[in-house]
């Protein structure tokens, strides 16, 4: 038999080296056409699987690049009797004396290829696709060599080789297209990993590059999961294969292995221990905030649920927000006296009506604006606290501020996140007339954003329209939206369709089967189902098929692992009570 | 595109066709008419292959007491190499000579080897494969015609060499001259192996088909060669019928094959062994016939049970549902596979010409 290795014009784009891995087919029944191929895998070809970006070289010389689809074994059996029949009626401990012909099918979707016609191919050999060619074919030399590459992984195709993959800058943080979001099961350290991973990258590209002007607001909701991303992880202290392997990423992907450096972190003030927020983070690093009431008189109606805040209330709400604009009340304690004035006064037997409401609804509308300062304590000035507000002018490029939300319940993180994603918002629709302003883009990062931007139109989400008019025009103006949950499908949609980077970890079946995910093949699908911890599915607008990538640890500590120094804290917590107590006496 | 853009590019087509555009063209030279017949010939006329010059002698009881299956012989012999050949002949056109019809054939004749290793099959040296024309030269009035093609490298020009001025004596001639061909490339391929593999007399050759007329000359002790067909016009065909009881993974007598014409005697021995149990089937299911060379009598039969313990051994896996799976063995049903895969089907041939 002879063997010939075929002429190809895109040598450099083809791993001949590692040999063949199989021959392209057409067959009646799985006949080639121009958006995927079907090709059987050569007999030692054993490292190929799902994901991988292979080459097939036509007699033309030209190559055609495609990701592994699917794969399916054949075994040289009409059916399943004759395979029973074959072992001797039902033995299975029967060896016959010839082992039947099984071989293995990949289908292949094709990403791109070298000549410009859309046509299938038919017979070519099929070799993996090197990184140029991988590059290539995702169509990442364009903006890589134009220094708009932007690392978020690794993809590890079968011939072993690491291929570095970049997203594109203008679809990621704009102007061309914006946002990601990121779907997947909790607990396996994928999704603020990876944003943390993402966010290093984004930042360092942009500053060594000097192209773009970043900063960062990221809003921790839960736990200590973004508090500590100025403290270097500790994973990195060990020699194990996985983290050298996790080394080996940071070297491809050209990324320096430090924690972020300019990280602030804000928390509502802890009205209960002077000096201390609501936050986990104990180590005298985290900046208190809280607002005045007239910061606030806007949001306060959404900070409460429907029952609780019916129109009758909200009519009343509206003569309430006069008085305070008129008198001028300037205080939640002024507005508080107030109320406890007009409540009094209301309360008088022949008073029906207060200013036209229904005695019932002042009374409700006051009752909730009582309640107001217990259900969001450290939000809402009292008791003489002044308001210091987080101090977003002080954002500057490669700047990242935390702002730690996860003591407020949902609507009072809806209404911080909303406050905060507006006010930049605006800050950047401003000319920047006095040339404070250092940053050009600002990157927010929020997890469980299935709670800001739900899918149901039932469910009450007083931000979800902010969301979704910035995922509409953020693009334009520099504001990026990285929105994390468990479950695309709960997100509306609009946010997810307008996001050019999608990102999938894994995820269950009965989420599987919803559409957000129909235009996976079957067996990338259900791949999703078991994708290990650091892998994930990647769909970015720049590519034409969706890569699976690894990523290595993030460079900062992951929140729930680190342990602060409670010795430290403590004394330092004395010293401060001291400290307090001599400044009373003198 | 316009007419003649047209053309250009189905002309582009054709040409990357290769042998059958050549045959098209040859029949457009010779005036003739693309006329693709529905079935092969093969399946129409039976080529004769000589079983009427053998004489059949038994001179051993059948050996019912020995079950191969439950109670194999001992024997050091490894079915290693199995062999099959192709033939297939397709009428595709005719031309007219002189008020008689002519016919042209297209056929693809091969052969092959296999080699089994750790239960595992490879090709063994390079599968014989010929893509032929035939028709009878001597109704071909512009000689010249034919030379065009004779030196061509994709397609064999051959003389079908009919007796006769009669249409279907001539389609005869052609499947018989297809036979010749592919009975030349199977001796070719053995005689290879036989040069390379043949000296290691315990890794057996199994070949499919007939191997009675060959000179004994040209085969080994390692060389053996099954026939699924029971009934074959043998000069004592009755013999036969005997070899019909015989009960499940045994074999029956072996016989002597004796060559009466002139070229013989060549005397080889054959038996019937039944490779499975024939409840519900007919008295031929499983019936698979061996042929091999023998120095004696004696070493025959006891070779016979080597053999037959070998190829009881060769029923799994099952070639359900190819035909005649009852007795072609996996091997075989390989080869086939193998020399299928590199030609282009009945139908693609067929559907060539008849477009045309």
């Amino acid at each position: 038999m002879q063997n010939r290795r075929p002429e190809c014009k895109f040598p450099d784009f083809v791993n001949f080296e590692f040999g063949s891995i199989g021959k392209s087919a057409s067959t009646r029944a799985n006949p080639n056409t121009a958006q995927y191929f079907y090709f059987w895998l050569a007999a030692g070809a054993t490292t190929l699987e799902l994901g991988n970006i292979v080459a097939a070289v036509t007699d033309d010389g030209h190559a055609t690049f495609g990701t592994v689809v699917e794969l399916s074994t054949v075994m040289d059996i009409e059916n399943f009797l004759s395979d029973y029949i074959s072992h001797d009626f039902g033995d299975p401990n029967v060896s016959p004396p010839s082992d039947l012909a099984e071989i293995m099918i990949a289908k292949v979707n094709v990403i791109r290829a070298t000549h410009d016609r859309i046509r299938p191919i038919g017979r070519g050999s099929v070799y993996f696709a090197t990184p140029e060619g991988v590059a290539w074919g995702l169509g990442m030399s364009d903006y890589v060599e134009e220094g708009r590459g932007i690392p978020i992984g690794v993809m590890e195709n079968g011939d072993g080789s690491l291929v570095p993959i970049f997203l594109d800058d203008e679809f990621l943080i704009g102007p061309e297209g914006s946002h990601m979001n990121m779907s997947g099961i909790s607990g396996l350290a994928t999704k603020t990993s990876l944003v943390e991973f993402l966010l290093k990258s984004i930042l360092e590209k942009m500053i060594k590059t000097d192209k773009r002007k970043v900063a960062a607001v990221f809003f921790n909701v839960k736990g200590k999961d973004l508090l500590y991303l100025d403290k270097p992880n500790p994973q990195y202290e060990s020699n194990d294969p996985y983290t050298n392997k996790c080394r080996q990423m940071y070297d491809v992907l050209g990324i320096e292995m430090t924690p972020f450096e300019n990280v602030r972190v804000f928390a509502p003030y802890d009205r209960n221990s002077d000096g201390h927020t609501k936050s986990f983070r104990r180590d005298g690093k985290v900046e208190h905030f809280i607002w005045d009431l007239n910061e606030i008189v806007e949001d306060i109606p959404y900070l409460f649920d429907r029952d609780s805040w019916d129109e009758s209330v909200d009519a009343v709400y509206v003569d309430i927000k006069d008085q305070i604009e008129r008198q001028p009340i300037r205080s939640y304690d002024q507005l508080i006296a107030w109320i406890n004035e007009e409540r009094r006064v209301v309360s008088q037997g022949h008073v029906t009506h207060w200013r036209g409401h229904e005695k019932e609804d002042f009374y409700k509308c006051a009752k909730n604006l009582d309640a107001l300062s217990g259900l969001y304590d450290g939000l809402i000035c009292t008791g003489g606290v002044d308001q210091v507000d987080v101090p977003l002018e002080d954002l500057y490029n490669g700047s990242i501020f935390v702002v730690d939300i996860q003591s407020l319940n949902d609507r009072g993180q809806a209404m911080v996140f909303s406050k905060i994603l507006k006010r930049v918002y605006k800050a950047l629709i401003e000319d920047n007339k006095d040339g404070h302003r250092d940053f050009d883009s600002v990157v927010f990062f929020i997890d469980e954003l299935n709670k800001f931007a739900p899918e149901d139109p039932l469910t009450s989400a007083p931000i979800k329209q902010s969301v979704v008019e910035i995922c509409a025009r953020g693009r334009s103006i520099g504001v990026s939206l990285f929105g994390v949950e468990q479950f695309m499908s709960q997100i509306e949609p609009q946010v997810v369709d307008n996001s050019s980077t999608l990102i999938y970890g894994r995820t269950g079946p009965a989420e599987l089967m919803t559409k957000n995910y129909s235009w996976l093949d079957v067996d990338m699908r259900n791949r999703l189902t078991t994708v290990p911890k650091g892998t994930f599915l990647l769909k970015h607008a720049k590519f034409t098929q969706p890569v699976f990538c690894k990523f290595p640890f993030p460079t900062c500590v992951p929140g729930d692992q680190y342990e602060e120094d409670l010795e430290a804290i403590k004394e330092r917590d004395q010293i401060s009570a001291f400290a307090f107590r001599r400044d009373l006496d003198e | 595109m316009d007419e003649e853009g047209r053309s250009q590019v189905i002309a582009q087509i054709e040409e990357s066709r290769g042998h059958l555009h050549r045959i098209h063209r040859l029949l457009a030279d010779l005036k003739g008419r693309n006329s693709p017949a529905e079935s092969i010939e093969e399946d129409l006329f039976r080529v004769r292959e000589g079983y009427h010059n053998f004489r059949l002698d038994a001179f051993d009881q059948p050996a019912s007491e020995v079950n191969f299956n439950r109670d194999p012989v001992p024997h050091s012999l490894n079915l290693r190499f199995f062999s099959r050949t192709l033939q297939r002949t397709q009428l595709v056109g005719h031309f007219l000579v002189k008020g008689q019809e002519v016919p042209v054939h297209y056929s693809i004749t091969g052969a092959i080897v296999l080699q089994r290793v750790d239960r595992r099959f490879k090709v063994w040296g390079t599968p014989a494969l010929r893509y032929n024309v035939l028709l009878p030269f001597r109704y071909v009035e512009n000689q010249g015609l034919l030379d065009s093609i004779r030196n061509d490298s994709l397609i064999h020009l051959v003389d079908s060499e009919a007796d006769r001025d009669e249409y279907t004596q001539m389609r005869i001639s052609a499947v018989r001259r297809s036979h010749e061909i592919t009975r030349q490339l199977r001796g070719e391929l053995h005689a290879q192996w036989r040069e390379k593999e043949g000296r290691d007399l315990t890794q057996v050759m199994v070949a499919d088909g007939m191997i009675e007329d060959l000179p004994n000359g040209e085969l080994t002790d390692n060389f053996i060669a099954t026939s699924r067909t029971v009934y074959v016009p043998w000069q004592n065909s009755e013999l036969v019928e005997s070899q019909l009881t015989i009960p499940a993974y045994r074999r029956g007598a072996v016989m002597k094959v004796t060559d009466t014409t002139e070229k013989g005697p060549n005397t080889k021995y054959t038996w019937f062994t039944r490779m499975r149990g024939k409840s519900q089937a007919g008295p031929e299911f499983g019936l698979l016939r061996t042929t091999i060379i023998a120095d004696s009598e004696q070493d025959a039969l006891e070779r016979a049970n080597a053999f037959s313990s070998c190829l009881v051994q060769e029923r799994l896996p099952v070639t359900y549902p190819a035909d005649n799976w009852d007795k072609l063995i996996f091997p075989h049903k390989l080869c086939n596979d193998f020399l299928e895969s590199m030609i282009p089907t009945q139908t693609t041939v067929k559907s060539y010409f008849a477009r045309m």
